[in-house]
């Protein structure tokens, strides 16, 4: 079925992904993510001097702070903060930085939808450039149900999000499923006989939406991280490429 | 513009409010208090209860008809850097009296307004007396006050001291003895009077009236009012800590009013009394 | 030497001051039991009660308790003018504060972050859900609205407050009694004569989208903890907070913090959720 945003031809295609590091030479590390016409530009800086107040006796404090598009940070930029820092904090190893501050800003830099998806990914990047201890990779996607069509979305563009039902963000990682898990008991079987996998870490739906279409999005994001998981990946390994190549010349 | 809260529209107003002409308004008149069969010096009945929060050292709600205050204490505790410019030998008692939102016929501002200054610096100066603040050096004792529904200022604050100090109490802080308060207002009474309301000033000077003193007057009342008192009273010292008057009346009248509060304040300390004792055989059988 | 073998080998602790040393200790031999500290079984929730027109001065009001938990949402309707893209829809502008009266945990000034995010979830569900036709709520097109100021005061803090507060705010919504207005050129006027079914009117609710809250101890093997008090929070990594409507219809799946979840553990929590929330209903009726 036809999209609003007319670049797409199905509606489970992501918009092309965009990504630069190390962009910003006073921070310890930045990235810049675009998927689309949405870019969020972020920063690292740590470990550094944390203050009395935050300080955590046994591994390093996390400040996230949200700057939005136009204007000063809201109630919408606080809750986005505490989405991020809440789903970093079991991520990052920070128990090797105790008694020291990690900070992450997270700039919008152009909004056309998802920038929460956007703003994790990101982050992640950024981290990474840090070079601060992780136990694994995050992805995120976003997805909407069309208020019209009852159609899921993935990656919807302003437009797309303006005709929206429901709207869903999901964060997934790259680790295998926890050794302890059951298998298949961990997955739910949908009445059409598909299999929702996948362990999530992070997910904000709202709207109205009914169970099956919340596990529909669910495996849509699922699948569509994966995308996002591997251009990450490649997105690494051709930063360290070319900054190994650099040293050798 | 609050950045930190979720924006609302800027220049909201509450709507203008018409009354009927042929609807009676309330107004004062001999032995027709507004909305109950109370006499001139009866206060209205209270409920009061200890230890609603279970977070705060200690706390107390109380409730006297539409009137309805929470209070929660903390402490004592250390000083914050900011507080502790110098060392003291006695501890603060630190008041702050917030009404809510939407306890007031007009909304009010969650940000603390002068008036909210003002009646927390007369609740730490009504309490402090009757605190042994010498035992704790260096320490605060904090005392956060809530108004969820205000029906008369004057009785609202006497009610915020009365329920301030039974939370001290159950917080265990020591004290020279309980400190119940009540006010009192000043009324024009009109002597003979009928159906229709008498407020036009020439026919009350006329010795038709009579100058009366109502205690624990509802927001209705305080309307009519010449001037009020709000008197806190340690009952068992026979010591009176605060008082705070306004408005014009004899010194007579005055004089008469204080003797009035101090025997409405023995009938608050009864109900104060029997609330602590509750909340000490509550917690021996829990 | 061996003295000190002793006294270590004989040293104990009170209940009271592990609990204080090792929160997270302590509360890991209750889970290891099936129970939890304060009696309840790890899906047990705590006894709420729902109290309706508690205050006189609010337009709509109530009281909740959730445990330990107390909330009083007051709402108070005033006149604005309505934005340009939505000139026939009112406001409706819920906060929540979280004032030190009711934990040691807050501070004086402005809203804390918890107070913010839990202020924007509440939001966010009255907007996103659609709850009301803010429609309703016009009082001359393009020219004034209502607005109203849905402000929850917690009275006493113990954990779970997003539940206890769009609980709240929910009942303090049913009870709205917004009096007729008549608009006259730029004055908007009511009647000031007592309340009677003719001159006032009650809102229509679309749907009351109501919360149910799960704490993550312990990961990996994500014990869940339903409608966590808040030594709870303390010690637990993440949670998860699921939204249904009248018509089991999900309003909202959080899902933040700790270790990746199995699709499998979110059906559980929603199917969980559906019981509590009917649960709930009850109460509102």
């Amino acid at each position: 079925m036809a999209r609003l945003d007319k670049s797409r031809t199905s509606s489970h295609q992501l918009r092309p992904f965009f990504t630069s590091q190390n962009l910003l030479n006073r921070a310890d590390g930045s990235a810049q993510f675009d998927f689309g016409g949405t870019s969020v530009l972020c920063s690292v800086v740590g470990p550094a001097e944390v203050k009395i107040r935050d300080e955590k006796l046994d591994k390093a404090t996390l400040e996230v702070l949200a700057r939005p598009l136009v204007g000063v940070p809201g109630v919408k930029d606080k809750t986005i903060e505490q989405n991020i820092r809440e789903t970093l904090e079991p991520l990052v190893l920070s128990g090797l930085h105790p008694r020291t501050l990690l900070q992450i800003v997270v700039q919008t830099m152009q909004d056309d939808g998802c920038v929460q998806s956007t703003a994790f990914n990101a982050t992640m990047l950024a981290l990474i450039d840090a070079g601060v201890p992780l136990n694994s990779i995050l992805g995120s996607v976003t997805c909407m149900i069309d208020r019209k069509t009852n159609q899921v979305l993935l990656d919807p563009t302003r437009e797309e999000l303006a005709q929206a039902k429901s709207t869903h963000v999901f964060v997934f990682d790259n680790k295998a499923p926890p050794a302890q898990s059951k298998g298949d008991e961990d997955d739910v079987v949908m009445e059409d006989g598909d299999r929702v996998e996948g362990h999530v870490l992070f997910c904000e739906s709202t709207g109205v939406f009914t169970e099956a279409e919340y596990f529909e999005c669910y495996q849509v994001c699922y699948k569509g991280v994966q995308t996002v998981h591997g251009f990450l990946r490649t997105a690494v390994q051709k930063k360290f490429e070319k900054e190994h190549q650099q040293l050798q010349d | 513009m609050d950045r930190k809260r979720v924006a609302g529209p800027e220049n909201a107003v509450a709507p203008l409010v018409e009354y009927p002409k042929d609807q009676l308004r309330w107004a004062p008149q001999q032995e027709h208090r507004h909305s109950s069969k109370r006499q001139p010096e009866d206060i209205r009945p209270i409920y009061l209860k200890t230890g609603l929060i279970n977070q705060a050292n200690g706390s107390a709600y109380i409730e006297l008809e539409r009137t309805k205050i929470a209070c929660g204490v903390y402490g004592p505790r250390q000083k914050k850097a900011s507080q502790l410019s110098s060392f003291s030998g006695k501890g603060t008692l630190n008041c702050e009296f917030k009404f809510a939102t939407f306890s007031c016929q007009k909304r009010r501002h969650h940000i603390r307004d002068a008036q909210e200054r003002e009646l927390s610096q007369v609740l730490s100066q009504a309490l402090a007396p009757a605190v042994r603040l010498e035992l704790f050096p260096k320490s605060v004792v904090d005392v956060y006050v809530t108004v969820l529904e205000n029906d008369g200022l004057a009785a609202c604050l006497a009610a915020a001291i009365t329920c301030a100090s039974v939370a001290l109490a159950h917080a265990g802080i020591e004290m020279l003895d309980l400190v119940a308060a009540c006010s009192g207002s000043y009324m024009t009474v009109p002597r003979n009077a009928l159906g229709q309301p008498q407020t036009d000033a020439t026919t009350t000077a006329a010795g038709a009236s009579r100058d009366e003193i109502w205690m624990d007057a509802d927001l209705e009342e305080e309307k009519h009012e010449d001037g009020s008192i709000v008197l806190a009273y340690m009952p068992s010292l026979n010591q009176v800590t605060h008082v705070l008057q306004n408005g014009r009346a004899e010194g007579a009248v005055i004089s008469q009013s204080v003797e009035s509060c101090i025997e409405a304040c023995n009938k608050i300390y009864a109900v104060m009394q029997h609330s602590l004792l509750e909340s000490i055989t509550n917690g021996k059988t829990q | 030497m061996t003295s000190v073998a002793a006294t270590s080998s004989t040293f104990t602790f009170s209940a009271a001051a592990f609990q204080r040393l090792h929160p997270a200790e302590y509360f890991r031999k209750f889970v290891s039991q099936g129970v939890r500290p304060d009696g309840r079984l790890l899906s047990g929730f705590r006894p709420t009660t729902v109290h309706k027109s508690v205050v006189s001065t609010a337009n709509g009001s109530s009281m909740v308790r959730v445990g330990g938990t107390t909330v009083v949402c007051g709402i108070k309707a005033e006149v604005a003018e309505p934005t340009l893209e939505a000139q026939d829809k009112g406001y409706i502008v819920p906060n929540v504060e979280l004032s030190p009266m009711c934990s040691s945990a807050f501070k004086a000034g402005p809203p804390s972050e918890q107070a913010q995010v839990v202020s924007d979830a509440i939001d966010r569900i009255l907007k996103d859900s659609d709850v009301v036709d803010l429609e309703q709520l016009c009082i001359e097109k393009g020219r004034a609205v209502w607005a109203l100021w849905a402000d929850v005061v917690c009275i006493s803090y113990d954990g779970n407050i997003l539940d206890a507060a769009l609980l709240a705010v929910m009942t303090a919504l049913t009870n709205v009694r917004l009096r007729k207005p008549t608009y006259d050129e730029g004055v908007v006027t009511v009647s000031g004569e007592a309340l009677t079914e003719e001159n006032s009117f009650s809102l229509t609710l679309t749907r009351t989208p109501l919360s149910t809250t799960f704490a993550i101890f312990d990961t990996p093997n994500n014990t869940l903890l339903a409608d966590p008090n808040s030594a709870e929070e303390n010690v637990s990594l993440g949670r998860i907070t699921v939204t249904l409507d009248e018509k089991n219809q999900l309003c909202g799946v959080h899902k933040v913090g700790s270790g990746s979840c199995s699709p499998a553990l979110i059906k559980s929590c929603i199917e969980r959720a559906k019981e509590r929330t009917q649960e709930l209903r009850s109460l509102l009726a």
